[in-house]
Parts: C-alpha cells; structure tokens; sequence
C-alpha cells in the first residue's frame, strides 16, 4: 500500500537536502533549488497521483470484472470453463491491481504467484513430502533473496503476492470440492461462503484506495463499502465455523474439477436470499435477540418463494404465490418436527388424499321435506407397490343439539369395506341417517387398513481389530458410508407412519465391532396428517440375519401387540442383540448390511367442512 | 561470383549437416535397455482401472464384472499379491468372491523391462434397489496388498584414518547423503556414514527408511546386509519392534521413518571404495477409494 507519509516525508527530505545556504550564489543556489525542490515534489506529488490513479483504475476494474464473472456464474449455466479462465485472467489482474498499489519492488508480487502457479500446475499440486523439502527450499530462496537484495522492501510486496492466491482458490471452488469429494455436511457458513461470495469484486474493492474518487461523498461510501465488505466476511463466519477436513492425505483437486463441482453444488443447494442480506434485515427489523431464528426464518421463507416462483401454477397465477408458500412452509415444518429421516431416493411411495366436495355448504329444505343429501367426497389413492389396502369409511354429524349419523356409500354402494391393491379415485358419499336442520360439523373418516411401510438402516461390521488399525478403519468408513448424520439413522420413504430403528454400542453407533456390546432401540413414529388408528405388527430382519436378543424384552425383534397413543411417537421395546458369528468373524476389512423393519398398521385421514341446512317455510 | 557463391552454399550444407548429425546423434536411440538401471527411483505395484472393463455403473438385476491391471512398475519382484474389494453392500451388491490372490508379479529388469502384470477380475451380482429408488451409490474400496524388497547398494568410502593427511583414498561424507529411492516405494532415502577410530576401528552406516509410495508399510524385515564381500551386523530402529531385525509400522502413521543401523569392525587402516549391499523385505498395502453407481 502506498504510504502518502512516506512521500511527503521524502518530498521534505529532498526540499531539505537541495537548499544549502552558501554565502553569495545562496540566492541564485536558493531559487535554484527552490526550482528544484518544487520540481521534485512535483514529481514526486505526481508519481504518487501515478500510483493512486493507477490503483484505483485497476481496483475498479477488478470490481466490475468480478461482479460480472459473479453474475455469469450465478445465472448462466453450462460455463464452468469459460468462468475457470475468467478467475485466471482475474488472478493475473489482482496481482498487477495490487503491484499498481505498491510504490517500489511491484514485481516481487508476481514472485508467489509464480510460485503458485508452477506448484499448482506444473507440479500438480503435489503434497510428497521430498518433493515439498526441495521445492520449499527453492521458493524461499527465491522469496528470500529479492528481499536481501532490496534490503527487506521486498518482502511486503512479496506478502501481497499470496493474496490473489488466496483469492483465486477460494473463487474456483476449493470448499463446494471438498464438500463434493469428502461429503462434508454443509452448513450454513458452507453455503453462505460457496454461494453467496463474489470474491474478486470484493478483492476490488478491498484494494481500492481510500481516496478514488474526487467526491467527499463517493469516496465515503467506497470506505463504507470496504468496512461493510469485511463486515460481510466477518458475519458470514459467525455462523458454525468451516467443517473440519480430516478425512485423506491429500485434498489438492485439479482446477477444472473445482469449478464444475462448484456449478454441481450450486444446483443441488437450495435457491433463496442472501444470507448477509438476511442478517441485516433482521437486525435493522430491531430483532436482535433472536437473529439466528430470524435469518433462518427468512432463509426458509425465500427458499420457499423461490420453490414456489419454479411452479407453472404460480406462474400462470391458478395457484396465488402466497398459499404455495403457506402449503410448503407447513409441509417443512411438519417435515422439521417429526424425528428419523426420510429417504428421498424412494419413489415407490404409497399416498392417500381425501377430500370433500364443495357446493353442499348451505341447503334448504322444506319443513315437512326429508331431506337426506349425500354429501360427496373423494379418496384419490396412489399405490405403486400394489399393497392390498383395505378401505373403510364412517360419517358424522355433529352439533351442539346432538350428532346424526351418517351411511358411507362407496361408488353408490354401501359396503363395509373396499378392497384396493393399485392406484385408484374412490367416490364416496356420507347420507345422514336422519333429516338435517341447522349447522352441522361433517367429519368423514377413512381409514386405510393394512398398510404397510419399510424402513432401512446401514451398518458396518468391522469383527476383531487392534485398536490403531480400528481407529484408521472408523475413520475411513465413517468418510466413505456415514458422511451425513441422516445416514447413521433408519430411513423410510414419505408415507403415514415409520419404524425409526438403530442399533449398536449406543444405539446410534454405526459402526459395530466384534467385542462391541449391541443396544437395540425402535419406535414409531406417525409422520403424516392423520391418525394412527391400529399397529397390526412389525418385523425386524435382524434375526433372519443371524441376530439373537441377548437380554432385554424377548420380542423386540417382532410383535403385534402395540396400542397406539395420542403421542407422535410410540417407543417400541428394546434389548441387547448377539452379533451373528458371520458378523463377528470377519476376515477382511469390513461387512456392510442393510437392515429392513416391517410395520403393517391401519391409518385414519379425516376430513371436516361444516355444513348447514335451513328450512323453508 | 558463381563459383564462390556455390562454395558458400557448399560450406552452408556442409555446416548443416554436420548439425543435423550432432542432433540426431544426442537425440540417441532410446534403446538402452543394456544399461539402465531400474533400481532407481520411486516406484511401485499399481494398479490399472479401464473404464470399460471397471465399471462406475450398473444397472440393478445384472452382473457385474471388476477388471483390474495389476502393473508392477517397481524393479523387484512383488510377491503374495492379495486383492479385496471391501464395502459393498450386501443388499445391494453381492460380491462372489471378495478376494483374489496373485504369487507373483515380476519386477523391472533387463530382460523384462515393461515390468510383469496380471488381470484381476471380480464377479458380483447388482441386486434390485430397494423401494423403487432410481439409483443408488455405493462406496467401496479396493485393498491391493503384497510382499517385495529393495536393495540398497551403494558404493562406500571406508577411511578408518581420519586425520591421515597423505593417505590417496577416499574421502567420508561428513554429511548425511541423499538418495532418491531404489526402484521401489519403500526408500532409503538418507545414509549417514560414521566412523570410529580407536583401539578398534569400526565403521557404522545409519539409514533412513522412508515411505514414499501412495500406500502404507506394515512391516519392515532386514535380509542380507554385508560390506565388500562380508557381513554387516544391523539392526532397525523406529516403529514397533518385533525384533532387532524386524518391525511394524504404526497404522496411524502413514509416513513413518525408520532407521536402519549397520555396524562393522574394520581391520585394515587404508581407505578405500567399496560397496555396501543392504537388503529389505517389506509388506505393503494400499487402499483406492471407487465408487459404483447403481441405476433402475
């Protein structure tokens, strides 16, 4: 950085040092020096004005260069390369932008770029330790010189040098690689960092002076701008710091893998505001004791609108924008409160959706008419696994006077039950018993019977290991099968209700050794709208796998006799298991098994709509 | 004028010549196949994955067939070769026989200087994916472990008279001297040579033993190590000691140096060249992470 002190302290030495006073030239030696030293501070003032203009020009330019290169990558997909060359031309950049901001020694700058640049690509990266003991040697001659030969002037410029380094690599998408590579769980930082920082704008603006414009005001706005930069960095990492990457020897990817890991990553991480944006809303929205749950807030909100914005229904404006919002956030947060994980790669998914018809709200009848309307509903039933579902059905009204019974009709007949094994639409229809007068709550349940949904858990055996070996396994292991903590719990897909289950030395220990001792734990868990109206059986596969319950409740492999509760969740019984001998003598490396649990159970929707019939007369 | 300008021309081709003849003499013929030395270097038992014949999809209800190259690159001959594949699931992959193990694959030498190499197929069946899932990605590794050696074979100075200032011979390092590997992975990478002088005269060589392949050392065994024509009394320093002569590495340590000393009595009072002839058996392992991605 350019030191204006330094040049006029040397604009004062050169005026000092060209004045002597010498009797009787001292006049025409004073003027002429005066000449000279005017001269030289015009010199010097204007080598400074070189340098300040230079670096400013430069620094605009890397600020707009880098809000462009931002946007092309945001919003035009299908370019990674052409944005990979982009970041190299700007890396070049950087470094002459930050050698126009340096008074002496500029090119020392380029010195680690090289460095960089020759390790990175010629070397490939590589990490050997022989190859690092002679190629540092070699650089830090190489660093360490220009600094003798320039008395240790260089050595600033020298440090300025790693900083279009650092940048280039936080730009071409260093984190989304080892995000993508060593399936690092993402957090908030992660994908506040990764998508949401235009890093070479920024570096523009960082180096951009404090003076660049002639307007007091401009000039105030850029320093703001600066602080507001770095303050953006800082609240970025307020958030959970960086996942630790503890998982390989070498983590150096090749350039062209970052920058399509990065674009791989920007399409799988949801769309919506940008966190810092985020984070000031809620502060200036005066919610400052609770800006994590406000920016989340927002966060899911934005994530919503933009979800919702893709849909051709919102967009044909069928569907308003603000009801598709309400409809997913309930859809989340129902998906947020309920416990275990749902497996999203399941299609084969059986779903159920009831619904009354409308137009029946308000009817009239005659005073001595009976009146007995069916009131129409539909059953709209998908069952791509053709499960046998048996249908049944039962109607009421009810009031405050005192509730009517209804008669469910299935497509116009009265049957106890229907039985369905593929995708069906089921008209039905509720009769109330008796005439109906005044206001009345319709409440219409069906209960699907037989259902029955799957869930799934991995494990790894890893049989008798000594401790180091042991520990260098877990660790691989839990890198190549266990990277997400969704993958240490049972998945089921998105149906009525689920068997959460897990086992090993605590339950939720993914990884089992022969010595272990295994804990067994289940519940159930109702993760839809309805009710959970019957648990006819569930089924662990553990035992045909070899399991043995050790000690605790002898059926906790299987049973039928579970009432169901009120309460989201009902625990199942747990025990200790015995490791099969084929999971416990195990001669390679490791086993990994996936187990399965059954539940067969019957499930109740209900739907409601109140409902008026008037006399006449 | 002609005359001249044709010797002109006739010194310019002649000038021409005599370079294209430099050039493609220094270019040379690259068959040097009588003197190269392929105990050189850092060099080891790879292996080869073709995409054709490894694949990184498969389709559920279908066979599934791994083919892998096992390339010998190093210079000595890599015995008890054992292949695994560990990690598959066995609800989704089912994998015949997990194991394949291969006596021997040759080294580099003269007579075989592309190396030996040896084909390793595994079958597995790729079973239905489960839930009507459209894929589904399956971790896996493949654990290449096997037995080999390197010889260290230097030439020495042995100088018991250190402060001789007459004597025409050799001259001891006093520092120690880097080497860059002897066509194996495992590497003498340091030897340090010191001598004592005294009522006896011994000499003692220090080497240091590094790692510097892509997999891991488990064990480290001394064979033969001798001086000239005589044997050397040695013994290995660092890792887990089994016995003097033999030691394990600790798996957590990846790139863990050993250090082999070497001592022997010296009975004559002359310096002279000679070699030295250091002999290590090791067991080695690697692991490549792969990946399988099974479709509908």
């Amino acid at each position: 950085m350019v030191k204006a002190s330094n040049i006029l302290k040397g604009l004062k030495w050169g005026a000092t040092k060209s004045a002597p006073v010498l009797g009787k030239g001292a006049a025409a030696a004073s003027a002429a020096g005066s000449a000279v030293q005017q001269a030289g501070g015009a010199v010097a003032y204007g080598a400074f004005n070189q340098v300040m203009g230079a670096a400013k020009n430069l620094s605009f330019l890397m600020l707009v260069l880098g809000i462009i290169h931002y946007l092309i990558r945001i919003y035009v997909v299908g370019l990674s390369t052409f944005s990979f060359v982009f970041s190299l031309t700007l890396f070049i950049l950087a470094g002459y932008a930050l050698g126009a901001r340096v008074e002496k020694d500029r090119t020392a700058i380029l010195i680690p770029m090289l460095i960089f640049v020759v390790w990175y690509f010629f070397f490939d990266g590589s990490y050997d330790p022989q190859f690092l003991t002679y190629f540092l040697s070699i650089t830090a001659v190489l660093l360490l010189l220009p600094g003798l030969l320039t008395k240790g002037e260089s050595v600033k410029p020298e440090l300025y040098g790693l900083l279009p380094v650092l940048f280039l690599f936080l730009d071409i998408g260093l984190l989304p690689f080892l995000v993508q590579k060593f399936n690092l769980p993402i957090t908030p930082l992660l994908e506040g960092l990764i998508l949401y920082m235009p890093w070479w704008a920024l570096f523009g603006l960082l180096t951009l002076p404090s003076d660049a414009t002639q307007s007091g005001g401009a000039n105030f706005l850029i320093s703001l701008m600066k602080v507001v930069g770095i303050m953006y960095i800082i609240f970025i990492f307020v958030a959970p710091s960086i996942p630790n990457v503890g998982y390989g020897k070498g983590i150096i990817p090749g350039a062209g893998e970052l920058e399509a890991a990065q674009a791989q990553l920007r399409a799988r991480l949801p769309q919506g505001e940008n966190p810092f944006l985020s984070n000031m809303a809620c502060i200036l929205s005066g919610e400052s004791a609770s800006i994590p749950a406000c920016v989340e807030k927002r966060q899911l909100r934005s994530q919503l609108e933009a979800t919702c914005e893709q849909r051709e229904e919102v967009r044909s404006g069928a569907y308003p924008l603000e009801d598709c919002i309400a409809d997913l956030e309930k859809k989340k947060q129902e998906e947020l409160n309920v416990a275990g994980n749902v497996d999203q790669f399941i299609k084969d998914v059986t779903k159920a959706e009831l619904s009354l018809g409308t137009g029946y709200e308000l009817l009239y009848r005659a005073k001595d008419e009976e009146l007995k309307t069916p009131y129409p509903a539909t059953l709209s039933i998908k069952n791509p696994r053709k499960l046998p579902l048996d249908l049944t059905a039962r109607c009421e009204f009810r009031s405050p006077k005192g509730d009517i019974g209804g008669v469910v009709s299935w497509r116009g007949e009265q049957m106890d039950s229907v039985h369905v094994d593929h995708d069906e639409e089921l008209a039905l229809t509720c009769t109330p018993a008796a005439s109906l007068e005044g206001r009345y709550a319709l409440v219409l349940d069906v209960t699907l019977g037989n259902v029955k949904t799957t869930s799934a858990l991995k494990r790894v055996f890893i049989g008798a290991k000594e401790q180091e070996e042991k520990t260098t396994l877990i660790q691989q292991i839990m890198a190549d099968e266990f990277s997400s903590a969704s993958d240490i719990g049972s998945r089921a897909p998105a149906e009525f209700a689920r068997i959460n289950f897990g086992f090993g030395k605590t339950g939720n220990t993914p990884i089992i050794a022969a010595d272990d001792a295994v804990f067994f734990i289940s519940s159930i868990e109702n993760v839809g709208a309805g009710n959970l109206s019957a648990i006819r059986s569930y089924h662990f596969t553990l035992q045909e796998k070899g399991f043995t319950v050790k000690s605790g409740s002898a059926d906790c492999l299987q049973g039928t006799k579970v009432y169901p509760s009120e309460s989201k969740t009902i625990p199942l019984r747990n025990c200790f298991l015995e490791l099969p001998t084929a999971l416990k003598e195990i001669t390679h490396k490791y086993e990994e098994e996936t187990f399965f649990a059954e539940l067969v159970y019957d499930y109740t929707l209900r739907k409601e709509m109140q409902v008026e019939v008037r006399v006449r007369g | 004028m002609r005359a001249g300008s044709n010797v002109k021309m006739g010194w310019k081709v002649l000038i021409l010549l005599l370079i294209l003849t430099l050039l493609l003499g220094c270019g040379g013929t690259g068959d040097k196949s009588g003197t190269v030395n392929y105990k050189t270097g850092i060099k080891e038992l790879e292996p080869v994955f073709e995409e054709r014949f490894f694949p990184r999809e498969a389709y559920q209800n279908s066979p599934l067939s791994l083919s892998l190259v096992l390339r010998n690159n190093a210079a000595y001959d890599t015995n008890n070769v054992r292949v695994s594949v560990v990690g598959f699931d066995n609800q989704y992959v089912l994998i015949n026989t997990p194991d394949a193990a291969i006596e021997r694959i040759e080294g580099k030498d003269m007579f075989n200087p592309s190396g030996g190499q040896e084909d390793v197929t595994f079958d597995a069946n790729v079973k239905p994916l489960y839930g009507g899932a459209e894929y589904n990605t399956q971790n896996y590794r493949i654990y290449l472990g096997y037995d080999s050696k390197i010889e260290f074979a230097p030439t020495v100075c042995i100088n018991p008279s250190l402060y001789e200032l007459f004597d025409s011979g050799c001259q001891v390092p006093n520092a120690p001297i880097s080497f860059g590997g002897q066509g194996g992975p495992l590497a003498v990478s340091a030897m340090r040579e010191l001598i004592r002088s005294g009522y006896t005269n011994e000499v003692e060589f220090r080497l240091t033993l590094r790692n510097q392949g892509k997999g891991k050392v488990k064990k480290v065994r001394l064979g033969e190590a001798k001086i000239g024509n005589e044997p050397m009394v040695c013994e290995l320093r660092g890792g887990r000691f089994i016995t003097s002569r033999e030691a394990a590495v600790d798996p957590l340590l990846i790139r863990q140096d050993m250090e082999v000393i070497c001592v022997k009595k010296l009975k004559d009072r002359r310096s002279y060249l000679t070699p030295l002839f250091v002999e290590l058996f090791y067991e080695y392992e690697l692991d490549l992470r792969q990946q399988l991605t099974i479709r509908k």
